[in-house]
């Protein structure tokens, strides 16, 4: 049986441990022919081309631009007769539809390390962590000196105690605990002489002087935030400064900086919503026995997460316009399903992507969010986590949240929220609410698809309410057949289709069934 | 080059130099040699010379012969037995016997002495065979710029067993390079017949690698002198490497005192001897001769008498200062094999004399870790890719060097700078202060060193502790926060010694970049090759010290200690690793009280032992004992593993030198 191929950075050099990739030479989607070439990487060593290993239809997972890891995958060909028939298809009407494919020949793909699959040219660049930091760094001169001050884990949380962060110190500046007690006047200020020679270690004759700490340090300590001394950093006058948004008048207001994190997640938040005409459906599905069946699948340890993940992913496959993106009368239609699940588990929220979600069974899908959660719990997750979402779940349920309306994110047309609420006699019900974009389409479709959500999720429940049932079904049957149009694996090859592996219905789903189009 | 100095007759007589035809020429001096080395061995008896001296009496047509053949700007590679070589070339008795006798007017100020001369364009040194590959790389130098001129290299039959003669014969032949390799075959390795020692034929051997090899004997200096012509010319005219073997007797001992070869069979050799037999067909003649040449030693030797004894010089200071802190712009964002990839082609573009060899360096393949990449294609013929023989590269380069070229050796890997240990240890460390600084050695040697990419117990080590130390030699380690194009930029621009440069093999594929641990920066001295300081503007709780690949291992670590632990540490990271300018980590140990040294090499006297107690010394001196604390790691006392657990498990890590650092401060 024809599987799909993964596409993976060699080795080629000894030095490397991550490639650039310069070019790809036909557009994601495109069907391409074995050995054909596919893109242009660059090593140290120098430029070499990568060949496609089979024939068949060439997804990308990885932009011109990218630095990306050796050994990691930048694409998938999907043999001829698979279910990526659909996926061509999505492709080039998502093209031909917003014309970037008709000019050019390759599609334009943002050099930036994080950005939407399929890019807009009036797209703005999302800035990610790491370019932020280098912006500022620029903004700021080559000296680190100017870079706001760090704070070891423990002076954050005294810091917050008292009402700082790491505003209230020097731009480059170390702060350690015994710095924060002293500034919040707990602990004496540092006789001036031992703390000049510190400064004069880094002056040494050549103006490096860590100017912050220089004059602070000659300075009186500055008392917390509540009193603020004249002209300290921490607490600036709403006057002094230039805005965007103006607060009300006549009511003081004291500027603090967001952190970075906060002012990203807004920005994106704030372009999705300008962006959009955000509508919403709710609807309820009760579900007693879902967590029992997830359970003895193990599936748990993520919540109800890599269950609505997999069934909403393949959905979106039928509901095209919630995986797209509007722009000024044309619809962007995604050409793969990478949702974006919500994970806030006291460092942040931040929103990692599931690659390609639709193509996935729920245990790789659980897999992908152990990693992602092992690696945010590590605050290790890199900007290859956050690549190119395309619909985003937030599950809520969890934390006893019934309901909530949440918000789209930029470049997105739809986003999934997901309440809970169990009763008293113990049962569970779920509220899952599609916000989605007015532009793209209309309530009527967006009720059509949380209801057949709802069903395929209570197809689980009802799994675990009466197994034999469902599970023993094609158990008798010597060829595998549709378990939705009964159209056998030997007749579905006539005409060029195929079965896959089924979870809901168990057994087996046909190319044409699983593409929506019965 | 100056032309061979004319022999002073005006005191004699019965002969002058232009009454002699070119036959009386070289009995002349066949003669001057064979007194000069008689006086020698009574002033060795009379307890006037240094050390030992080794005589070619009896084997004196071997140089004169040659001698007869060459023209001005050839060149001579000798060996310990010298002086005939020296004196049938330049007839420079007076330089040659104040240099054996110690005394500053010597030809190498008397620093050298019997075994290690240069002048006149002969060369010496006193190691078997090392100086053949040099002879190799002088010989290279005569064909790419063309000169035709030739080299020529003596060797002994002791020679034979040396793995060098084999690298070079094996060049020589494959590159065709303008040298004669000559064999003074006189049957002894110092007092061990070669019956005992050498197998199969000695010709042969030069014919298995396809070089014509000639054949002659002292006992008939006409005959050699005209097979000589013909070998020579060969060499000159095909620019094509000749090999001669000729068969000589060795009068004396060979050194004072070790001669233990039968009384009858030396008579023998004496009754074969041209000049005995010279002396008693032709007796007039032959007393005018020896005579004359002995006026002519004694002249030396009294002139030699007079002047001073050899010094020292002036030793190059121990440098202890701090040249002002600044910041350096890294262009682009590129990776360090790119820089470095960029530095030697420019420098190759703008300087004629670069040519860089190594194993697997030319293109497309372009090294190991794809350093020269295309340059063998942009600059053919200079860019060559060598046999496997460490020792011919590294020697080849000394030759280079030797003739005023910027050669850069590659070493495949670190590990293998041993093959090569007696051309940097013996030859390019020695030559500029033994010849009393009449030439510089400015050969860079680069080689990728240390561990984490699991190549085993053989390809991952960090050996330049066995290279630090050299005196008249420079150590550099490249790391990422301080561009290496700079390094190597300044590095071409100011090289007068050699020059080893090492490349952490890890570090290849980094991004030069300053980018540090947060809330720290890095910042370097103002210096050709400075030291990097990772700073905060916090007063440092601890002084860490590294170079090149462990720079980042420190960097993990003190983000840790700062976050974990909230201990402010500071790293200085010198490029230049020998000679070390102590100023930075004493200025920065004197902030901190804590000294913390960490390397990828074993530390068992390494770098770190050796900072240690220069710090100490500085800090202690003038002062009542200090309250510096010091410590120091380095890679655990076994080979390094191929598996990556056992191989990082080695190392000195981020985790390691946390809780190192951690342990001197008294927190662990």
């Amino acid at each position: 049986m024809a599987e799909i191929v993964f596409v993976n950075i060699p080795q080629e050099t000894v030095n490397d441990e991550s490639v650039r990739i310069l070019s790809w030479k036909v557009p994601s989607g495109s069907a391409v022919e074995k050995d054909q070439q596919l893109c242009e990487v660059e090593t140290s060593k120098a430029v070499m081309d990568i060949e496609a290993p089979i024939a068949g239809t060439a997804i990308y997972t990885a932009a011109a631009g990218d630095e990306v890891a050796v050994g990691s995958t930048i694409c998938q060909i999907v043999p001829a007769g698979m279910v990526a028939v659909d996926f061509a298809t999505i492709g080039q009407a998502a093209l031909s539809s917003n014309g970037s494919a008709s000019s050019a020949g390759t599609p334009e793909i943002a050099p930036v390390a994080t950005r939407a699959p399929l890019p807009l040219a009036e797209d703005p660049v999302v800035p990610v962590a790491a370019s932020a930091a280098a912006e500022e760094y620029i903004a700021n001169g080559a000296g680190g000196d100017q870079r706001p001050a760090r704070l070891t884990a423990l002076a954050l949380k005294v810091a917050v105690e008292f009402g700082l962060d790491k505003d209230s110190f020097p731009r480059g500046s170390l702060v350690r605990r015994d710095d924060v007690l002293r500034k919040a006047g707990k602990l004496p200020p540092l006789d001036g002489g031992s703390r000049n020679r510190a400064v004069r270690n880094g002056a040494a004759g050549n103006g490096l002087t860590a100017n912050g700490a220089g004059s602070e340090a000659a300075a009186p300590i500055a008392s917390p935030v509540s009193s603020p001394a004249p002209g300290a950093k921490a607490a600036r006058s709403a006057e002094n400064e230039p805005v965007e948004n103006a607060p009300v008048t006549g009511a003081g207001v004291d500027w603090t900086d967001l952190p970075r994190r906060k002012i990203f997640e807004g920005r994106v938040l704030a372009q999705g919503h300008a962006r959009t005409v955000q509508s919403s459906v709710t609807t309820s599905v009760r579900a007693p026995r879902l967590r029992l069946r997830l359970e003895k699948q193990g599936l748990t340890s993520v919540g109800l997460g890599a269950l609505v993940i997999f069934e909403a992913a393949r959905l979106l496959r039928k509901y095209p316009e919630f995986n797209a993106i509007y722009d000024r009368g044309r619809i962007g239609q995604y050409r793969d399903v990478n949702v974006g699940w919500a994970i806030d588990g006291g460092q942040g929220l931040m929103v990692p992507v599931v690659p390609q979600a639709d193509r996935k069974t729920p245990y790789e899908i659980v897999d992908i969010m152990h990693g992602q959660i092992d690696r945010y719990i590590d605050s290790a997750l890199s900007p290859a986590d956050f690549l190119g979402g395309t619909f985003t779940i937030s599950d809520l349920s969890s934390d006893g949240i019934t309901h909530f309306h949440p918000l789209i994110s930029q470049g997105q047309a739809a986003i999934l929220g997901v309440g809970g609420e169990v009763d008293a006699s113990g049962d569970e019900t779920l509220y899952l609410t599609l916000a989605f974009d007015h532009q793209l389409t209309e309530g009527k479709k967006a009720g059509q698809f949380v209801r057949e959500l709802v069903a395929r999720l209570e197809a689980h429940a009802a799994l675990e309410a009466a197994p034999v049932a469902l599970v023993a079904a094609p158990q008798p049957v010597a060829e595998p057949y549709c378990a939705l149009c009964q159209r056998s694996g030997s007749a579905l090859l006539k005409i060029k289709e195929m079965l896959v592996r089924s979870e809901v219905p168990a057994g087996f789903v046909c190319s044409v069934c699983l593409a929506g189009q019965s | 080059m100056t032309s061979r100095p004319q022999l002073q007759t005006t005191t004699t007589a019965s002969l002058t130099y232009e009454d002699l035809s070119p036959d009386a020429v070289s009995w002349l001096h066949a003669f001057l040699i064979r007194s000069f080395e008689e006086r020698l061995l009574k002033l060795f008896s009379e307890g006037k010379l240094f050390g030992t001296v080794h005589t070619c009496i009896g084997q004196e047509f071997t140089g004169v012969a040659l001698a007869s053949q060459l023209i001005e700007g050839d060149l001579i590679a000798s060996n310990h037995r010298c002086h005939g070589h020296y004196l049938a070339r330049t007839s420079d008795v007076d330089g040659l016997m104040a240099e054996v006798m110690g005394r500053l007017t010597g030809i190498c100020g008397g620093r050298g002495g019997s075994q290690h001369i240069c002048a006149h364009g002969v060369f010496s040194n006193g190691v078997q065979g090392g100086m053949t590959p040099v002879s190799a790389g002088m010989a290279l130098a005569q064909k790419l710029n063309e000169t035709g001129n030739i080299v020529v290299a003596f060797i002994g039959d002791g020679t034979l067993g040396e793995g060098t003669l084999y690298e070079t014969l094996n060049v020589i032949s494959k590159w065709n390079l303008p040298l004669m390799i000559i064999l003074e075959n006189n049957l002894y390795a110092q007092s061990t017949s070669q019956t005992l020692t050498l197998a199969g034929d000695i010709c042969a051997r030069a014919e298995a690698f396809g070089i014509t090899s000639y054949h002659g004997t002292t006992a008939n200096p006409r005959q050699l002198q005209s097979t000589m012509a013909r070998a020579v010319s060969q060499v000159r005219d095909e620019v094509r490497p000749a090999f001669f073997r000729i068969d000589t007797s060795r009068l004396m001992a060979h050194s004072k005192g070790d001669d233990d070869r039968p009384k009858d069979e030396l008579a023998a050799y004496w009754a074969m001897d041209p000049i005995t037999r010279f002396t008693a067909q032709f007796p007039e003649e032959a007393a005018a001769l020896k005579a004359h040449t002995e006026e002519l030693v004694t002249r030396a030797v009294e002139a030699a008498s007079k002047a001073p004894f050899a010094n020292n010089g002036v030793d190059e200071k121990s440098v202890q200062t701090t040249p002002p802190w600044q910041q350096t712009s890294i262009e682009g964002k590129e990776r360090m094999v790119t820089r470095i990839y960029q530095a030697l082609k420019e420098h190759m573009t703008e300087d004629q004399r670069c040519f860089i060899l190594g194993e697997d360096i030319e293109g497309p393949y372009g090294g190991a870790f794809k350093v020269t990449k295309d340059l063998s294609l942009t600059f053919p013929g200079r860019v060559r890719n060598t046999p496997i023989s460490e020792a011919a590269i590294i020697g080849i380069g000394n030759g280079l060097a030797l003739m005023g070229m910027h050669p850069v050796c590659e070493i495949m890997f670190g590990d293998f700078l041993t093959l090569a240990a007696d051309q940097i240890i013996n030859h390019a460390s020695k030559f500029r202060w033994m010849y009393n600084d009449q030439v510089t050695v400015p050969v860079v040697i680069r080689t990728p060193m240390g561990g984490r990419r699991g190549y085993g117990a053989t390809h991952s080590q960090s050996l330049e502790k066995h290279f630090l130390g050299l005196p008249g030699t420079r150590v550099l380690a490249l790391h990422p926060r301080y561009d290496p194009h700079l390094v190597y930029q300044r590095l071409f621009a100011t090289i007068d010694r050699p020059t080893i440069v090492i490349e952490n093999k890890t570090m290849y594929g980094e991004y030069v970049t300053h980018e540090t641990v947060a809330g720290f920066w890095a910042e370097h001295t103002r210096e050709d090759f400075p030291t990097t300081r990772i700073r905060s503007s916090a007063k440092p709780d601890v002084t860490v010290v590294c170079y090149g690949g462990c720079l980042h291992e420190a960097e993990k670590a003190i983000d840790r200690l700062f976050e974990e632990h909230e201990l402010v540490a500071e790293i200085l990271c010198p490029i230049q690793i020998y000679p070390l300018n102590l100023g930075p980590i004493l200025d920065s140990v004197k902030q901190s009280g804590r000294l913390f040294v960490v390397e990828e090499g074993q530390a068992f006297c390494g770098f770190g032992a050796e900072v240690v107690s220069a710090v100490h010394d500085a800090v202690s001196a003038g002062s009542s004992g200090s309250a510096l604390s010091s410590a120091r790691l380095g890679a655990k006392p076994h080979p390094l593993a191929s598996s990556k657990a056992a191989e990082q498990d080695s190392l000195p890590g981020a985790d390691s030198i946390l809780a190192g650092i951690l342990e001197l401060v008294g927190h662990g």
